[in-house]
Protein backbone atom coordinates (compact mmCIF):
# COMPACT_ATOMS: atom_id res chain seq x y z
CA UNK A 1 0.00 0.00 0.00
CA UNK A 2 1.47 3.55 -1.15
CA UNK A 3 2.20 6.07 1.26
CA UNK A 4 -0.21 8.57 2.18
CA UNK A 5 1.22 10.77 4.36
CA UNK A 6 4.50 12.20 5.44
CA UNK A 7 5.83 12.93 8.70
CA UNK A 8 7.36 16.61 7.49
CA UNK A 9 3.71 18.18 6.25
CA UNK A 10 3.36 19.78 9.25
CA UNK A 11 6.60 21.48 8.65
CA UNK A 12 6.34 22.67 5.09
CA UNK A 13 2.20 23.64 6.78
CA UNK A 14 3.92 25.70 9.16
CA UNK A 15 6.29 27.06 6.73
CA UNK A 16 4.04 28.32 4.32
CA UNK A 17 1.24 29.58 7.58
CA UNK A 18 4.84 31.68 8.35
CA UNK A 19 4.92 33.20 5.40
CA UNK A 20 8.58 31.11 5.18
CA UNK A 21 7.68 29.19 2.20
CA UNK A 22 9.34 28.68 0.02
CA UNK A 23 13.03 31.50 -0.22
CA UNK A 24 13.27 31.67 3.83
CA UNK A 25 12.21 27.89 4.63
CA UNK A 26 14.80 25.72 5.78
CA UNK A 27 17.00 24.54 2.66
CA UNK A 28 16.63 20.72 3.94
CA UNK A 29 13.31 21.14 4.18
CA UNK A 30 12.89 22.47 0.68
CA UNK A 31 15.33 19.72 -0.50
CA UNK A 32 12.81 16.95 0.85
CA UNK A 33 9.94 18.42 -0.11
CA UNK A 34 11.21 18.30 -3.70
CA UNK A 35 11.64 14.94 -3.54
CA UNK A 36 8.90 13.90 -1.79
CA UNK A 37 5.35 13.43 -3.58
CA UNK A 38 3.20 13.96 -0.72
CA UNK A 39 5.36 17.14 0.67
CA UNK A 40 4.96 18.62 -3.30
CA UNK A 41 1.52 18.51 -3.03
CA UNK A 42 1.13 19.54 0.44
CA UNK A 43 2.83 23.26 -0.21
CA UNK A 44 1.24 23.02 -3.88
CA UNK A 45 -2.03 22.85 -2.24
CA UNK A 46 -1.59 24.38 0.90
CA UNK A 47 -0.19 27.73 -0.35
CA UNK A 48 -3.12 27.91 -3.16
CA UNK A 49 -5.93 27.67 -0.25
CA UNK A 50 -3.63 30.25 2.06
CA UNK A 51 -3.93 32.77 -1.11
CA UNK A 52 -7.84 31.99 -1.76
CA UNK A 53 -8.43 31.90 1.63
CA UNK A 54 -6.60 35.49 3.25
CA UNK A 55 -8.29 36.78 -0.20
CA UNK A 56 -11.61 35.43 0.85
CA UNK A 57 -11.24 36.47 4.98
CA UNK A 58 -10.02 39.89 2.88
CA UNK A 59 -13.13 40.70 1.13
CA UNK A 60 -15.67 39.06 3.58
CA UNK A 61 -18.65 41.57 4.70
CA UNK A 62 -20.82 39.77 6.97
CA UNK A 63 -23.54 40.95 8.94
CA UNK A 64 -23.65 42.43 12.26
CA UNK A 65 -23.71 40.23 15.50
CA UNK A 66 -26.69 42.05 16.55
CA UNK A 67 -28.30 41.72 13.47
CA UNK A 68 -27.78 38.06 13.61
CA UNK A 69 -28.89 37.76 17.13
CA UNK A 70 -32.12 39.77 16.57
CA UNK A 71 -33.04 37.95 13.83
CA UNK A 72 -32.70 34.17 15.26
CA UNK A 73 -34.90 35.75 18.56
CA UNK A 74 -37.49 36.67 16.30
CA UNK A 75 -37.22 33.43 14.16
CA UNK A 76 -36.70 31.37 17.99
CA UNK A 77 -40.17 33.32 19.26
CA UNK A 78 -42.29 32.82 15.99
CA UNK A 79 -41.72 29.62 16.25
CA UNK A 80 -42.65 29.07 20.01
CA UNK A 81 -45.40 30.74 19.04
CA UNK A 82 -46.28 28.06 16.49
CA UNK A 83 -46.06 25.19 19.17
CA UNK A 84 -47.48 26.64 21.71
CA UNK A 85 -50.92 27.53 19.80
CA UNK A 86 -50.44 23.82 17.83
CA UNK A 87 -52.70 22.01 20.55
CA UNK A 88 -55.15 24.70 20.50
CA UNK A 89 -55.33 24.47 16.92
CA UNK A 90 -55.89 20.52 16.93
CA UNK A 91 -58.86 21.11 19.77
CA UNK A 92 -60.59 23.57 17.39
CA UNK A 93 -60.35 21.26 15.07
CA UNK A 94 -61.59 18.35 16.67
CA UNK A 95 -64.45 20.37 18.35
CA UNK A 96 -65.58 21.51 14.83
CA UNK A 97 -64.98 17.99 13.44
CA UNK A 98 -67.96 16.51 16.38
CA UNK A 99 -69.74 19.72 16.42
CA UNK A 100 -70.26 18.94 12.35
CA UNK A 101 -71.04 14.71 12.78
CA UNK A 102 -73.44 15.92 15.63
CA UNK A 103 -75.30 18.14 13.57
CA UNK A 104 -75.30 15.65 10.71
CA UNK A 105 -75.95 12.75 13.40
CA UNK A 106 -79.00 15.07 14.35
CA UNK A 107 -80.57 16.10 11.24
CA UNK A 108 -80.49 12.21 10.23
CA UNK A 109 -82.38 11.29 13.23
CA UNK A 110 -84.73 13.84 13.11
CA UNK A 111 -85.72 13.34 9.55
CA UNK A 112 -85.92 9.28 10.33
CA UNK A 113 -88.06 9.72 13.68
CA UNK A 114 -89.49 13.11 13.52
CA UNK A 115 -92.62 14.28 11.72
CA UNK A 116 -90.73 17.78 9.96
CA UNK A 117 -94.22 19.39 9.74
CA UNK A 118 -94.47 18.78 13.79
CA UNK A 119 -90.76 20.20 14.28
CA UNK A 120 -91.34 23.16 12.13
CA UNK A 121 -94.77 23.91 13.93
CA UNK A 122 -92.60 23.53 17.56
CA UNK A 123 -89.60 25.54 16.40
CA UNK A 124 -91.35 28.35 14.93
CA UNK A 125 -93.68 28.29 18.47
CA UNK A 126 -90.21 29.12 20.49
CA UNK A 127 -89.74 32.36 22.46
CA UNK A 128 -88.06 35.32 20.66
CA UNK A 129 -85.45 35.07 23.67
CA UNK A 130 -84.56 31.84 22.02
CA UNK A 131 -83.76 32.88 18.70
CA UNK A 132 -82.21 35.78 20.14
CA UNK A 133 -79.81 33.38 21.60
CA UNK A 134 -78.61 31.61 18.75
CA UNK A 135 -78.48 34.24 16.83
CA UNK A 136 -76.28 36.10 19.38
CA UNK A 137 -73.56 32.66 19.29
CA UNK A 138 -73.57 32.52 15.59
CA UNK A 139 -72.64 36.75 15.76
CA UNK A 140 -69.81 36.49 18.40
CA UNK A 141 -68.34 33.24 17.10
CA UNK A 142 -66.25 34.58 14.26
CA UNK A 143 -65.70 37.37 16.67
CA UNK A 144 -64.32 35.26 19.43
CA UNK A 145 -62.22 33.26 17.34
CA UNK A 146 -60.68 36.14 15.57
CA UNK A 147 -59.60 37.22 18.90
CA UNK A 148 -58.01 33.93 19.87
CA UNK A 149 -55.89 33.80 17.21
CA UNK A 150 -55.00 37.14 16.52
CA UNK A 151 -51.39 36.66 17.89
CA UNK A 152 -50.48 34.19 15.96
CA UNK B 1 -42.10 51.41 8.29
CA UNK B 2 -43.78 54.28 9.69
CA UNK B 3 -44.65 53.92 13.16
CA UNK B 4 -48.68 53.86 12.41
CA UNK B 5 -47.60 50.79 10.04
CA UNK B 6 -46.64 48.29 13.02
CA UNK B 7 -49.46 46.41 14.53
CA UNK B 8 -49.50 45.11 18.06
CA UNK B 9 -47.77 41.99 17.19
CA UNK B 10 -45.04 42.88 15.57
CA UNK B 11 -44.21 45.62 18.68
CA UNK B 12 -44.60 42.28 20.40
CA UNK B 13 -41.96 41.00 18.41
CA UNK B 14 -39.83 44.05 18.74
CA UNK B 15 -39.87 44.15 22.57
CA UNK B 16 -36.04 42.99 24.14
CA UNK B 17 -35.74 39.28 24.67
CA UNK B 18 -36.87 38.24 28.13
CA UNK B 19 -35.60 34.42 29.32
CA UNK B 20 -37.75 32.74 27.35
CA UNK B 21 -35.49 32.96 24.16
CA UNK B 22 -32.61 33.23 26.88
CA UNK B 23 -33.64 28.92 27.91
CA UNK B 24 -34.30 28.26 23.79
CA UNK B 25 -30.68 29.50 22.97
CA UNK B 26 -27.32 27.84 24.22
CA UNK B 27 -25.58 30.84 25.26
CA UNK B 28 -26.54 34.41 25.95
CA UNK B 29 -26.20 37.87 23.92
CA UNK B 30 -23.22 38.70 25.20
CA UNK B 31 -21.03 34.62 24.74
CA UNK B 32 -22.68 34.94 21.55
CA UNK B 33 -20.77 37.83 20.11
CA UNK B 34 -17.73 37.02 21.35
CA UNK B 35 -18.17 33.89 19.59
CA UNK B 36 -19.54 35.57 16.27
CA UNK B 37 -16.94 38.05 15.96
CA UNK B 38 -14.22 35.06 16.66
CA UNK B 39 -15.78 32.58 14.11
CA UNK B 40 -17.90 34.42 11.75
CA UNK B 41 -15.12 35.55 9.42
CA UNK B 42 -13.63 32.61 8.33
CA UNK B 43 -16.91 30.85 8.93
CA UNK B 44 -18.64 33.34 6.23
CA UNK B 45 -15.62 32.79 3.68
CA UNK B 46 -16.07 28.98 3.68
CA UNK B 47 -19.69 29.28 3.22
CA UNK B 48 -18.89 31.83 0.29
CA UNK B 49 -16.37 29.52 -1.55
CA UNK B 50 -18.34 27.04 -1.48
CA UNK B 51 -21.29 29.02 -3.19
CA UNK B 52 -19.93 31.20 -4.62
CA UNK B 53 -23.26 33.25 -3.88
CA UNK B 54 -22.45 36.31 -1.37
CA UNK B 55 -25.83 36.80 -0.46
CA UNK B 56 -26.76 33.24 0.02
CA UNK B 57 -23.85 32.92 1.71
CA UNK B 58 -25.40 35.80 4.41
CA UNK B 59 -28.24 33.83 4.24
CA UNK B 60 -26.30 30.45 5.27
CA UNK B 61 -24.65 32.27 8.14
CA UNK B 62 -27.69 33.32 9.41
CA UNK B 63 -29.52 29.72 9.02
CA UNK B 64 -25.87 28.26 10.64
CA UNK B 65 -25.44 30.31 13.88
CA UNK B 66 -29.26 30.12 14.54
CA UNK B 67 -29.16 26.07 14.68
CA UNK B 68 -25.94 26.37 16.89
CA UNK B 69 -27.97 28.53 18.99
CA UNK B 70 -31.35 26.71 19.26
CA UNK B 71 -28.54 22.94 19.53
CA UNK B 72 -28.76 21.64 22.81
CA UNK B 73 -25.02 20.18 22.34
CA UNK B 74 -22.67 20.46 25.70
CA UNK B 75 -19.11 21.47 24.16
CA UNK B 76 -15.92 20.84 25.79
CA UNK B 77 -13.70 23.56 24.47
CA UNK B 78 -13.56 26.78 22.07
CA UNK B 79 -12.50 24.07 19.47
CA UNK B 80 -15.43 21.65 19.77
CA UNK B 81 -17.68 24.60 19.38
CA UNK B 82 -16.36 26.16 16.60
CA UNK B 83 -15.89 22.66 15.14
CA UNK B 84 -19.39 22.14 15.85
CA UNK B 85 -20.64 24.93 13.81
CA UNK B 86 -18.69 24.40 10.87
CA UNK B 87 -20.15 20.76 10.79
CA UNK B 88 -23.70 22.93 10.66
CA UNK B 89 -21.91 25.17 8.00
CA UNK B 90 -20.99 21.99 5.87
CA UNK B 91 -24.09 20.45 5.98
CA UNK B 92 -25.85 23.60 4.85
CA UNK B 93 -23.80 24.08 2.07
CA UNK B 94 -24.19 20.15 1.17
CA UNK B 95 -27.97 20.32 1.26
CA UNK B 96 -27.62 23.74 -1.06
CA UNK B 97 -25.49 21.66 -3.25
CA UNK B 98 -28.24 19.04 -3.48
CA UNK B 99 -30.92 21.30 -4.04
CA UNK B 100 -29.17 23.69 -6.58
CA UNK B 101 -26.27 21.79 -8.02
CA UNK B 102 -26.23 24.29 -10.99
CA UNK B 103 -25.89 27.39 -9.20
CA UNK B 104 -21.63 27.11 -7.84
CA UNK B 105 -20.59 30.19 -9.77
CA UNK B 106 -17.89 32.70 -9.39
CA UNK B 107 -18.48 35.81 -7.99
CA UNK B 108 -19.99 38.56 -10.37
CA UNK B 109 -17.85 40.48 -12.93
CA UNK B 110 -16.50 43.70 -11.37
CA UNK B 111 -17.27 42.19 -7.78
CA UNK B 112 -14.48 41.43 -4.91
CA UNK B 113 -13.37 38.08 -5.48
CA UNK B 114 -13.75 37.47 -9.20
CA UNK B 115 -10.59 36.84 -10.71
CA UNK B 116 -10.13 39.49 -12.70
CA UNK B 117 -11.31 41.80 -9.90
CA UNK B 118 -8.53 41.29 -7.94
CA UNK B 119 -5.89 44.52 -7.91
CA UNK B 120 -3.43 41.89 -8.03
CA UNK B 121 -4.65 40.83 -11.94
CA UNK B 122 -2.21 38.12 -13.91
CA UNK B 123 -0.80 35.29 -11.92
CA UNK B 124 -2.80 35.57 -8.92
CA UNK B 125 -6.21 35.47 -11.02
CA UNK B 126 -4.76 33.10 -13.10
CA UNK B 127 -4.36 30.90 -10.33
CA UNK B 128 -7.71 31.35 -9.13
CA UNK B 129 -9.41 30.66 -12.07
CA UNK B 130 -7.79 27.61 -12.23
CA UNK B 131 -8.48 26.93 -8.91
CA UNK B 132 -12.04 27.24 -8.95
CA UNK B 133 -12.10 25.12 -12.28
CA UNK B 134 -10.43 22.58 -10.51
CA UNK B 135 -12.53 22.20 -7.45
CA UNK B 136 -15.60 21.43 -9.34
CA UNK B 137 -13.98 18.27 -10.44
CA UNK B 138 -13.71 17.40 -6.56
CA UNK B 139 -16.19 15.81 -5.00
CA UNK B 140 -17.94 17.89 -1.59
CA UNK B 141 -16.37 16.38 0.51
CA UNK B 142 -13.08 16.45 -0.94
CA UNK B 143 -13.30 20.28 -1.30
CA UNK B 144 -14.80 20.52 2.58
CA UNK B 145 -11.50 18.43 3.60
CA UNK B 146 -9.49 20.59 1.65
CA UNK B 147 -10.50 23.89 2.90
CA UNK B 148 -10.58 23.10 6.41
CA UNK B 149 -6.86 21.48 6.39
CA UNK B 150 -5.77 24.26 4.62
CA UNK B 151 -7.51 26.95 4.45
CA UNK B 152 -8.44 26.60 8.22
CA UNK B 153 -5.17 24.80 9.75
CA UNK B 154 -7.31 21.97 11.06
CA UNK B 155 -5.95 18.97 12.79
CA UNK B 156 -6.76 15.81 10.92
CA UNK B 157 -8.91 15.22 14.52
CA UNK B 158 -10.48 18.14 14.20
CA UNK B 159 -11.83 17.36 10.45
CA UNK B 160 -12.78 13.72 11.50
CA UNK B 161 -15.04 15.96 14.41
CA UNK B 162 -16.79 18.35 11.56
CA UNK B 163 -17.23 16.08 9.07
CA UNK B 164 -18.52 12.98 11.03
CA UNK B 165 -15.75 10.70 9.55
CA UNK B 166 -12.76 8.61 11.27
CA UNK B 167 -9.13 10.07 11.20
CA UNK B 168 -7.60 7.46 9.02
CA UNK B 169 -10.40 8.13 6.21
CA UNK B 170 -9.75 12.21 6.31
CA UNK B 171 -5.76 11.18 5.71
CA UNK B 172 -6.99 9.25 2.91
CA UNK B 173 -9.53 12.13 1.62
CA UNK B 174 -7.18 14.54 1.45
CA UNK B 175 -4.58 12.45 0.17
CA UNK B 176 -6.68 11.76 -2.99
CA UNK B 177 -8.19 15.24 -3.11
CA UNK B 178 -4.54 16.88 -2.75
CA UNK B 179 -3.88 14.19 -5.51
CA UNK B 180 -6.07 14.81 -7.85
CA UNK B 181 -6.28 18.85 -7.38
CA UNK B 182 -2.57 18.88 -8.50
CA UNK B 183 -3.40 17.03 -11.57
CA UNK B 184 -6.21 18.84 -12.52
CA UNK B 185 -4.08 22.11 -12.02
CA UNK B 186 -1.46 21.02 -14.04
CA UNK B 187 0.81 18.80 -11.78
CA UNK B 188 4.44 19.18 -14.00
CA UNK B 189 4.07 22.79 -11.58
CA UNK B 190 6.28 21.78 -8.87
CA UNK B 191 7.63 23.98 -5.84
CA UNK B 192 11.04 23.40 -4.30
Amino acid sequence: MSRIECAREMEILDAIASGRWPERADAELRSHASSCTICTDVALVAALYRDDYESALEHARMPSAGLVWWKAELRARREAVRVASRPMTLAAGIAGTCVAVAIVALLRGMSIHLDMAALTAFLLNQPLVLWLVLGAIVALTPIALYFVYSDE
Amino acid sequence: MSMRDITLSELEQLRPLTAETDDSFQMDQDSFVAFYERTARPVWAYIWRRTGDRHLADDLLQEAYYRFLRARVSHESENHRRNYLFRIAANLVHDNHRRQPALMELPEEGRPGHPMSDSSAGMQSQRRTDLDRALTRLSSRQQDALWLAYSEGSSHQEIAETLGLKVGSVKLLLFRARRKLVKLMGGSRREP
